[in-house]
């Protein structure tokens, strides 16, 4: 039985998380997009016509953002599958973690350092410029491929793992060959992990802002994301303009998310096992190993590139240790206020039927579109150019949010009531109760949320390219705009600081679930 | 074709190291006969239904099914159905899909295959349920499922790995009458494998001996354990 007080406390707990989660969701995303939906709307009808929305200039921009994301997705396909099933036949289960760390690696690689990867090898005076894909499609593709091929094969080989071993000898005994187990049983468990990833790269494609930006050179290479930032902050300032490329990059992105949860919804759940190695499946190890670090290798070369020297110069650390103050300050308060936010879905957790939806809708807006509808909405207290930290950090939450929500709403969903309820028959406080039963659960999860949302901050690039100023130049900005200054031993330089922190980063989340459960063993 | 009342299978010196000890087989098993494989948990019980199945391989030794000579045989040469202690269900295929992949896999058109199945259900109290998801069913179906999808595959021999360990106390005693009864209908040899005393009393008609050894073998010891007749 709950004392008065304690009843107190848990409401206000609940109404407190409840207000938050409806502050950032009204100021956040609905009058911002409220307020971009309004201006294209604005628009007098008898111009219906020459609707902005309806430009050709914009329409050809929007068939060249599908035609890039389309081909990104494709071949990212075409190599993330085969890779992902390759690398599911390992049969040891120390290999299968160190492969699938390898596949999440190139993941939490910052955008600028990939385009600044790409550039080092298909630029003017990059090892490959002979075959003349720099700052094209090609090489916008082909640094979509790099990030994203992994992350399909990843998604792949953690299907493929969990397919219960007795189906596919079952199969055999039956008289199944490679091809016939393949399409009756392998590819039941595996479609629907390649169809959700597909869409998540394809969405990521579209939304794709700094490679296009960096890699694409310009026009003919340009697709929404960048046409919106060029309206806004390049040349003549064209915000009617910039928001009929904002309503096409909702669409094209919100569409995608729908049909995931649309799809997630009627998805057969079928049976999964704990992960088991057949050791009869013996692929060389070394074979998946390497072709996993295929994807890392060619940020080897910056290595090679970059004037390492650089490093122990005063005048480019002076240089440096502002854009690195804003970036550490901006990546903490990230991290801080996602778990912050992540936290207070959890405790408010509203009955309303399409929460969960609501809590992942952040996942299908890109950045400027929001940004450009924070500026629309708070205008009269926020200028892009003169900069805002504040309108910086929303915009990265809103991205890392849904991402910190899905990990810890799974945690939530094992609550062990009845271990809670014996430790308060012994006579523990809720607190105490909650830190010995829980706590040890949710430590780790916690901390991986925060270290994923202050990679993510560190790497960002629109949010903090729509609302910098000379004082509020993070590193990633730094970076573009030293390559767009032609300073490449410079910008090569800081990128091998930013590619080192953010693959840390991501390799310590994922292996640090072995390491605290290895601690938790030693305690 | 394949005579089910003349199928014989013959196990000679078959061994395999299996973790810390070796498992050896010598035996045969003739059509009609209902062999049971009795012993202690971990002896490599199912270690030898896997060698046999072709779903490992054996060390040594030699595995003849009907005179063909199978020991290097993959799994889906064989014709050796092999029914799962868990049952193995293809969760993405619905019972008649489950109970005739053998079938399709041999290209038998679809309405002959559901022809050919249909009987097995309705004997078995499924044909009302054919097009159900098998993750609706329950442990018993699950198992009778199994036991025809592998019959159906017309094999020359069945194993069985506990076929009744998840089913409780009232559904077995029922379930090993239905597998006696099926059995009959393609009396193939048939080698299964439990700790249940009842289930040797009223399926088998005869065990398998089993032995724990120690050989020497260069100064070093070494536990064998043998299957025979």
């Amino acid at each position: 039985m709950e004392s008065g007080a304690q009843v107190r406390s848990s409401t206000f707990l609940r109404s407190s998380a409840s207000l938050w989660i409806l502050l950032f969701f009204t100021g956040g995303i609905f009058l911002p997009i409220g307020a971009l939906l309004e201006l294209i709307l604005k628009e007098p009808a008898k111009t219906v016509g020459r609707l902005a929305l309806f430009d050709p200039q914009i329409l050809s921009v929007v068939t060249f953002t599908l035609k890039q994301a389309l081909l990104s997705t494709f071949v990212s396909v075409l190599l993330g599958l085969p890779l992902g099933w390759i690398c599911a036949r390992s049969a040891s289960p120390r290999m299968q973690s160190l492969l699938q760390i390898l596949l999440a690696l190139p993941y939490g690689i910052p955008t600028v350092v990939v385009a600044m990867t790409v550039t080092a090898w298909l630029g003017n005076s990059g090892l490959l410029a002979s075959l003349g894909w720099g700052y094209s499609l090609k090489a916008v593709i082909l640094a979509h491929v790099l990030l994203n091929a992994p992350w399909i094969a990843l998604g792949i080989c953690q299907a493929k793992v969990q397919i219960p071993r007795a189906q596919i000898e079952a199969s055999e005994t039956l008289g199944a060959n490679f091809w016939q187990r393949f399409r009756w049983i392998e590819w039941p468990h595996l479609q629907w992990s390649l169809f959700s990833s597909s869409v998540q790269v394809f969405s990521l494609c579209v939304m794709s802002f700094a490679l296009v930006l960096i890699l694409g050179g310009g026009p003919p290479v340009e697709t929404l994301e960048t046409e919106i930032y060029s309206r806004i902050r390049l040349g003549s300032l064209d915000l009617r303009g910039a928001a009929a490329c904002a309503f096409w990059q909702l669409l094209l992105t919100l569409i995608p998310w729908v049909t995931l949860h649309w799809f997630s919804r009627r998805a057969k759940i079928l049976e999964k096992a704990t992960p088991c190695f057949d050791p009869r499946r013996r692929t060389f190890s070394w074979v998946p190993a390497l072709l996993a670090s295929m994807f890392l290798l060619p940020y080897v070369t910056l290595y090679r590139f970059a004037a390492l020297q650089l490093w122990s110069t005063s005048e480019f650390f002076n240089e440096i240790s502002g854009p690195l103050a804003v970036s550490l300050k901006l990546a903490g308060a990230v991290a801080v206020v996602t778990l912050l936010t992540a936290l207070s879905a959890l405790i408010s957790r509203p009955s309303l039927k399409g929460a969960d939806l609501l809590f992942t809708l952040p996942a299908g807006i890109s950045i400027l579109v929001l940004g450009l509808g924070f500026w629309l909405a708070y205008g009269r207290w926020l200028d892009p150019f003169e900069g805002s930290f504040t309108a910086m950090l929303a915009l990265q939450v809103t991205t890392t949010f849904p991402l910190a929500y899905r990990s810890l709403w799974a945690l939530s969903q094992g609550t062990q009531t009845p271990a809670l309820e014996a430790a308060r028959t012994l006579g523990a406080t809720p607190v105490q109760a909650f830190m010995t039963v829980e706590w040890p659960r949710w430590r780790g999860p916690i901390l991986r949320v925060a270290a994923v949302a202050a990679g993510v901050s560190l790497g960002e690039v629109a949010a903090v390219s729509l609302f910098y100023s000379e004082n509020l130049v993070p590193i990633p900005l730094l970076i573009s705009r030293w390559m767009g200054q032609y300073r490449f031993q410079e910008a090569q330089a800081l990128a091998v600081f930013l590619l080192i922190a953010c693959t840390a980063l991501t390799a310590a989340v994922a292996t640090s679930g072995t390491f605290l459960r290895r601690q938790d063993r030693l305690s | 074709m394949i005579d089910a009342k003349s199928s014989l299978l013959r196990l000679q010196a078959i061994r395999k190291t299996v973790g810390p000890f070796s498992i050896a087989a010598d035996f045969e098993i003739r059509s009609g006969e209902r062999i049971a494989l009795v012993g202690p948990s971990g002896c490599g019980k199912t270690s030898l239904l896997r060698i046999i199945s072709g779903l490992d391989a054996a060390e040594g030794g030699e595995i003849r099914l009907n005179s063909r000579d199978i020991t290097h045989l993959p799994a889906e040469r064989r014709r050796i159905g092999y029914v799962f202690q868990e049952s193995a269900l293809f969760p993405s295929l619905n019972l008649i899909e489950n109970v005739t992949f053998a079938l399709r896999i041999q290209k038998v058109p679809r309405a002959e295959r559901e022809a050919l199945a249909l009987p097995w259900l309705q004997k078995t109290g499924l044909a009302d349920r054919s097009h159900a998801s098998v993750q609706n069913l329950s442990g018993g179906e699950r198992q009778r499922v199994a036991f025809i999808r592998a019959i159906l595959s017309k094999p020359e021999l069945l194993l069985l790995d506990e076929p009744f360990s998840a089913l409780d106390s009232a559904l077995r005693s029922k379930m090993r009458e239905q597998l006696v009864e099926l059995h009959q209908l393609w009396p193939v040899p048939l080698l299964f494998v439990t700790h249940d005393e009842m289930d040797v009393a009223s399926v088998a008609t005869d065990r398998l001996k089993y032995d724990s050894q120690t050989q020497m073998r260069d100064a070093t010891s070494s536990a064998v354990r043998k299957f025979y007749r």
